[in-house]
């Protein structure tokens, strides 16, 4: 809203500076958020008026404001009262009928037009206005196009009161309806755009057709042109929430509809009048008969009941009950003290914001000053609630300091990507896709199910600016629709590639690999006080390298299996689309479901003096053999294994083709004695037949 | 082999001249026996001592065994003199270039949003705030009705919203939820305050409690991303007032921005409360003076004031839909926006890097 000053004085007379009124009108919520100058170098300030405030957005409504907030009274209207023929209705809405009225007038929606007011006009001159209309229009930022359609701009930016001129010859049978549309009716409007409407759509009409969207904008046909002699001047109080509806609906937003979305006062007959003057005068035109107006049932001004004691107790700080009555009625509220503490208060017609007591209490701290207001401290009156994160919370700051450590740089993406991201990754997730109905472009259309594909790109760039060995990671929700609905859990998930953690500059060849990475999925487990296992996945994971994969997952005591994630090399076929010349590393953990895993019970565990003894064995097996899963198979051979080890691997040239040498440490030990030679032979061989007849692996 | 004192000098003055080669311990060891060794050459002498004239004996086997101690004492100054080459050699070979970099100190980070929410969440902990998470797809009852937000106000303006498709169907993915339009509807979160809502229909008061999280709204520019961050704070229960929303909010500004930090608070509008306000703090550039150095601030465009949080006592319509009794109880409420206080805190220029993630960006913070 921009607010000429020199407009503003012919509102009110004050005399303090441009910037000090700025700031007081800050203060009491009208936010000054420029000041201007226009082309004759005279100041103007740009307002936020904030939605609630409707009637704030006009000169006479913040002269208003200025009033109060200066205790200067505002100069009264000179404006004559236009003799006024009022119809009456009993119950039911209808006609206004009268000789000596142009038109006549019929209502059959007062909810949504609870007052209808329209004044005819003939030997109307349209031309151009006159030099001070221009300049007043101008310095709000409104085009001229002719005085009549000047004059209805201007008595909108006045008064905040907006009106329509309908050219009267073009009202066929002299009758105006106003009613909902018809579904399917269509309207031309003022800006050459055609719009079908539907039923909950007031419109303006004539016996044949709709004239006007009410209170957004008027019809083509009907529009004042240069050859327009004879005019229909609407000016009405519409239901907000209706016209809210019809504009957002069609797309349309005018100085005219935000205005009655936001209420404006429902006295319209005074800045009716002056508009009437106005035509009069600057349009040369003559009044034609009476105004007649349609307004069954009277507004009434609001009473709010308000108790000083309770503003007190909810605001806090001292106050003077004086004080009060001063600021509601600088404000144009009137107040009646029926009781000590329970007061009537009434509401002035333009503020349809207030309607309840808090209401008021807004009224006057915002006038007041917040400033006045003391600072204290809630009191503890309870110990923290129950159902909080603090503990997820501080998992989570514990994995990522972890993640810090490991060189780790934790990004943040917007969770909306393109489904080509996704499904260049995993295909499979085509079903599970949310979509953004109204996205910002097919870039961010669809919520990321996996944070991986934000993250390779986040690396991809990188190793486009020639940055090879970096480390992110990212823990935050992914979504994903399944049959029951959108689900939302946390991932915990990372890229990396290059040189891996601790390596100093000389072991710059030291890449990361496979093992890096499933070294860190398990210090995360551990440090969550968890306990998973990794499986060799039924099917392959697409999007990860064949021979370099594993599936994070939990048995439960059921003995199912919970799928918590994957870690791997990137496919490298994935990594030539994406070109990437250096192998990438990732992983993706359910942190979500790691978390509701059951937490480690960590208490004290009985342990032996007795010596341990170390044995090794070095097994001859298949290449392909998963070495790492005979370790469990091995301890359950004997309770006097206590641990086993891999300690070497070799495949080369002094084995034959597809063969490995693995080699394993075992500690063999008892409770409450030491094991004797014999006892230990025993147990190696009880190991070894194990391994030849059960499994067919040769000992070397 | 010839006999008698001649040989002894010859054997001392061989000897002198083999040892002088020695370099090792091994080699030392194998001298040493070459010449005290059983069959080394001292005790070759001494044994054939019998077969010498008597009256030479004694002079032969004196010098015999002064030739002996002398190997003996020149051997053990040789190992002494060979062990400690052999020290310094390991010592030396041992040494490293210590000008080169500690191992492991490549560098790693949080992300500066996430450093801003930790310290937060710790300041608002530390006062007794409990901590509420919410789901980001919310639906249209959370996200505004719950929050006094009706349908048909322009209050929705404040926000534009990202809805979410619920029947999107492969190939067909833009169809029209607008008609059908009710509570359930999901859409993007535009604040973090459904949170209350939801904590409020589980809780009984008293309640105080923040609710940190990424938030969604449709615009894209120099000061928007469509996805940011916010904390909405709330605290309920009998007899709380705007004064103690004051005194909360200084503190939290104050710990945050620094102990002598000016904070002023001006009326505003939120649909969820009121009496609604803004507090500002005094600007970080130009320390409120609106000007630095004689030049305009272009930071607080010479207010000398920067918005920081939106606040409010909750408004009644929201403690009704909560279903509490807003005769009995009142509250206040709060929410700040994490990107901005990090902008100012740390001197970001542009919204827009928070998301790029180019270490260029995040290794500094
Ligand atoms: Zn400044």
């Amino acid at each position: 809203m921009k607010l000429p000053l020199t407009w503003l004085k012919e509102f009110i007379n004050y005399s303090i500076s441009d910037e000090a009124l700025a700031k007081r009108l800050t203060d009491v919520g009208l936010e000054v958020e420029e000041v201007l100058k226009d082309s004759k170098g005279k100041t103007i300030l740009g307002l936020n008026i904030t939605p609630n405030r409707g009637d704030a957005l006009s000169v006479l409504g913040l002269a208003r404001e200025v009033s109060a907030i200066l205790e200067k009274p505002i100069q009264q209207s000179k404006t004559k009262a236009v003799k006024l023929v009022r119809k009456t209705f009993t119950a039911q809405p209808g006609n206004f009928k009268n000789e000596k009225v142009f038109v006549n007038l019929k209502l059959s929606h007062p909810k949504q037009c609870p007052r209808y007011m329209m004044a005819v006009f003939k030997n109307v001159k349209v031309e151009a206005s006159p030099e001070w209309l221009q300049h007043r229009l101008e310095q709000v930022g409104i085009r001229s196009i002719n005085n009549i359609v000047d004059i209805t701009n201007y008595i909108l930016m006045a008064y905040g009161q907006p009106l329509h001129a309908f050219d009267r010859q073009k009202i066929s049978n002299s009758q105006i309806i106003i009613r909902t549309a018809k579904a399917g009716e269509k309207i031309l409007t003022l800006d050459a755009k055609e719009h079908e409407l539907i039923s909950s759509d007031l419109v303006i009409a004539d016996l044949e057709k709709p004239l006007a969207l009410a209170g957004i904008m008027g019809g083509l046909d009907s529009e004042i042109t240069s050859n327009t002699s004879e005019i229909a001047l609407e000016c009405a109080w519409f239901d907000p929430s209706t016209i809210r509806k019809t504009a957002r609906r069609l797309g349309i937003q005018t100085d005219s509809s935000y205005r009655f979305e936001r209420s404006v006062d429902f006295n319209i007959q005074n800045a009716f009048f002056e508009a009437i003057r106005l035509i009069q005068e600057v349009a040369q035109a003559d009044l034609v008969g009476e105004v007649s107006e349609l307004y069954p049932k009277p507004f009434v001004q609001k009473k709010i009941k308000f108790s000083p004691t309770r503003l007190e107790r909810v605001i806090g700080g001292t106050w003077k009950h004086s004080e009060f009555k001063k600021i509601f009625s600088n404000l144009g509220f009137i107040v009646k003290e029926s009781k000590k503490d329970l007061w009537d208060v009434t509401v002035p017609s333009w503020r349809a914001d207030v309607s309840r007591e808090e209401d008021l209490f807004e009224e006057i701290v915002r006038s007041a000053g917040l400033d006045r207001i003391p600072a204290t401290f809630p009191k503890m009156t309870a110990p923290p609630m129950s159902g909080n994160v603090h503990e997820l919370l501080s998992q989570e700051e514990k994995v990522k300091e972890l993640l810090i450590s490991l060189e780790f740089h934790e990004a943040i993406h917007f969770s909306f990507i393109s489904p080509e991201e996704v499904l260049l990754i995993d295909s499979t997730l085509e079903d599970q896709l949310i979509h953004v109905t109204n996205p910002l472009g097919h870039e961010f259309s669809i919520m990321r199910p996996t944070l991986l594909p934000s993250l390779l790109k986040t690396l991809q760039y990188h190793h486009r600016h020639k940055i090879t060995r970096a480390r992110f990671f990212e823990l935050r929700n992914r979504f994903i629709k399944t049959q029951d609905g959108m689900i939302e859990r946390k991932a915990l998930s990372a890229v990396l590639s290059g040189v891996r953690a601790q390596a100093d500059c000389r072991e710059q060849n030291a890449g990361t690999d496979f093992f890096e990475v499933k070294g860190i999925i398990s210090k995360i487990v551990k440090l969550a006080q968890r306990h998973i296992q990794f499986i060799t996945p039924k099917e392959k994971i697409v999007f990860l390298h064949p021979g370099k994969q594993i599936q994070i997952a939990y048995q439960h005591e059921d003995q199912t299996i919970e799928d918590l994630g994957v870690l791997g090399e990137l496919h490298p076929e994935i990594a030539l689309k994406m070109d990437f010349k250096h192998p990438v590393y990732l992983f993706e953990l359910d942190w979500t479901g790691l978390m509701d895993l059951p937490k480690e019970n960590r208490s004290f565990v009985p342990y032996s003096d007795q010596p341990v003894v170390l044995r090794d064995l070095a097994l001859l097996m298949e290449s392909d053999r998963t070495a790492g899963d005979l370790m469990p198979l091995l301890q359950k051979q004997d309770p006097s294994i206590r641990k086993i080890k891999i300690f070497d691997v070799y495949e080369g040239e002094k084995l034959p083709i597809g063969k490995k040498s693995v080699a394993y440490s075992l500690e063999l030990g008892l409770e409450n004695r030491t094991m004797t030679e014999e006892e230990i032979n025993q147990v190696m061989q009880k190991v070894m037949n194990y391994l030849r007849n059960s499994l067919g692996i040769e000992i070397r | 082999m010839s006999t008698g004192v001649e040989n002894l000098a010859q054997l001392e003055s061989r000897f002198f001249d083999e040892i002088q080669s020695v370099t090792s311990e091994d080699l030392l060891n194998r001298l040493k026996s070459q010449y005290l060794g059983k069959q080394g050459f001292i005790s070759e002498i001494l044994r054939n001592l019998g077969q010498m004239p008597p009256e030479e004996r004694p002079k032969m086997g004196a010098g015999a065994n002064l030739l002996k101690k002398k190997i003996e004492e020149e051997c053990r100054t040789a190992l002494e003199k060979i062990q400690n080459l052999k020290k310094e050699k390991k010592i030396r070979e041992e040494s490293v270039d210590t000008s080169l970099p500690g191992r492991g100190l490549a560098e790693g980070g949080l992300h500066p949003l996430t450093q801003t929410l930790q310290e937060v969440q710790k300041i608002f902990k530390e006062i007794g705030f409990s901590i509420f998470e919410g789901p980001e797809i919310e639906t249209e009852y959370y996200n505004f009705e719950a929050l006094n937000i009706a349908e048909d106000h322009p209050a929705r303006d404040m926000q534009d919203t990202f809805y979410i498709n619920v029947v999107a169907h492969r190939g067909h993915p833009e169809s029209d939820t607008k008609q059908g339009r009710h509570s359930d509807l999901p859409l993007l979160r535009t604040h973090t305050s459904p949170v209350q809502a939801h904590v409020m229909k589980n809780h009984k008061p008293p309640i105080r409690m923040i609710a940190p999280g990424a938030v969604y709204r449709r615009d894209f520019d120099v000061s928007h991303t469509p996805m940011f961050h916010q904390v909405e704070g709330l605290v309920v229960d009998q007899d709380i007032q705007f004064s103690d929303l004051k005194g909360t909010l200084i503190y939290f500004l104050q710990s945050f921005f620094g102990e002598n930090l000016k904070v002023r608070f001006r009326s505003s509008y939120f649909p969820f409360t009121e009496p609604s306000a803004e507090a500002d703090i005094q600007c970080v550039i130009c320390q409120g003076k609106g000007h630095k150095n004689d030049v305009p601030c272009r930071l607080c465009k010479t207010t000398g004031w920067l918005e920081v949080m939106g606040c409010g006592m909750v408004h009644p319509g929201v403690f009704e839909k909560a279903g509490y009794d807003s005769k009995k109880i009142t509250g206040f409420a709060f929410g700040l926006g994490i990107e901005r206080l990090t902008m100012l805190k740390r001197g970001i220029p542009d919204i827009r890097l928070f998301y790029q993630n180019d270490l260029r960006f995040l290794n500094p913070l």
